[in-house]
């Protein structure tokens, strides 16, 4: 019986684990990620537990995960501060969103916002389409519609 | 002699078309900003030009109630008042948001959190969000520090209030502080941009 609980609790545990990943990053790493990459489109989103408007778009990108898998890439970055860490997974938990996300750990916002993007002035949402040199920028929350459409135009771009 | 009178007209026209560009991209430091009538709190409308105590300028703040980021700096925004409208640059508040899109940031919650913060400055509402627009703002809180030049309001800052939203106690750089400083002092502001995380302006939905 302990055996099995044991088990059943390693499963559990395991279920929990691979629920939901925030990886905390600082500013090299967030480079990295935004390296372009031209098999794939990769959509970046910069949101936070604390944005109503961020938190309601969240399924869409769970959606276009899902549909387009092997053809799009979702990396979700929480600019939640570090120590709200558990607010933000509580939220990608509650949305059912699965694959690994991050969490940008570095407050002083002047010293990369530019560097991610220098149309950006700093509002969240944020979301980047990008697919080796074409990018586009969103500055505002987005609907199915919106998003599918600004895909398609990326995923039929030669 | 005739190429340089053409060049130099050449320099003119584009002077001419420079500084009278659309602000369609907002306004950076150097643009001349234009002066607003919005209604304040008190039901009074509020323009730069007849705000008594902006004598050499002013410290505009667009911000609203609900954003988490405004209210971590409504503290901060109430010090900036205390320490610059004695020397000339009070704080002018505006909140852009669409209150049908943010009940929180209705006219009449907007006189309530006023009241509960004692705010010492204007808020006014900018209702066609006209002035966020020609101004550029795009999220709150986000500082448009304006000197005074005759009857012009040029723009000499744009951007953060400091370097440390979550905790006034750990900030090392005080952007706004330091351009008004700089100002005070007849020095060309230092930092005169300053980018910050913020909430999007909830626009209206055309």
């Amino acid at each position: 019986m302990k055996k099995l609980l044991f088990v059943v609790g390693l499963f559990w545990s395991v279920g929990m684990l691979s629920a939901q990943n925030i990886r905390v990053i600082k500013k090299k790493e967030l480079l990295e990620l935004l390296k372009p990459s031209e098999n794939e489109v990769v959509i970046y989103n910069f949101w936070a537990s604390w944005c109503a408007p961020c938190v309601k778009e969240l399924p869409i990108f769970r959606q276009t995960a899902e549909k387009w898998a092997g053809k799009v890439k979702v990396v979700l970055i929480s600019l939640d501060f570090a120590e709200d860490l558990e607010k933000a997974k509580k939220i990608l938990q509650k949305k059912e969103i699965t694959f690994d996300t991050f969490l940008l750990d570095e407050t002083k916002y002047n010293t990369w916002i530019d560097d991610v993007e220098p149309r950006w002035q700093g509002a969240i949402p944020m979301t980047i389409l990008q697919k080796g040199k074409k990018r586009v920028f969103l500055n505002e929350e987005l609907t199915w519609e919106q998003l599918e459409k600004e895909l398609n135009v990326l995923l039929n771009a030669k | 002699m005739n190429k340089f009178f053409t060049s130099l007209s050449v320099m003119l026209v584009a002077f001419l078309l420079w500084s009278n560009k659309p602000a369609g991209d907002g306004y950076k430091p150097g643009d001349k900003a234009r002066d607003f009538s919005l209604k304040n709190i008190d039901g009074k409308m509020l323009s730069l030009a007849t705000f008594p105590e902006a004598t050499k300028g002013a410290i505009v703040v667009f911000t609203c109630n609900h954003c988490p980021f405004s209210k971590m700096y409504e503290d901060r925004i109430i010090a900036l008042d205390a320490k610059y409208k004695p020397k000339g640059y009070p704080v002018v508040a505006i909140n852009p948001n669409d209150p049908s899109r943010v009940p929180d940031d209705s006219f009449e919650k907007m006189i309530e959190r006023a009241k509960e913060k004692g705010f010492t400055f204007p808020y006014l509402v900018d209702e066609t969000q006209e002035i966020a627009k020609t101004y550029g703002a795009t999220n709150t809180p986000h500082v448009f520090v304006l000197e005074k030049k005759g009857k012009d309001w040029i723009v000499r800052f744009v951007g953060a209030i400091d370097d440390n939203a979550k905790d006034a106690s750990q900030v090392k750089e005080r952007y706004v502080e330091e351009a008004v400083d700089n100002l005070l002092s007849g020095k060309k502001v230092s930092k005169a941009q300053v980018k910050a995380i913020g909430c999007t302006i909830k626009w209206k939905q055309s």
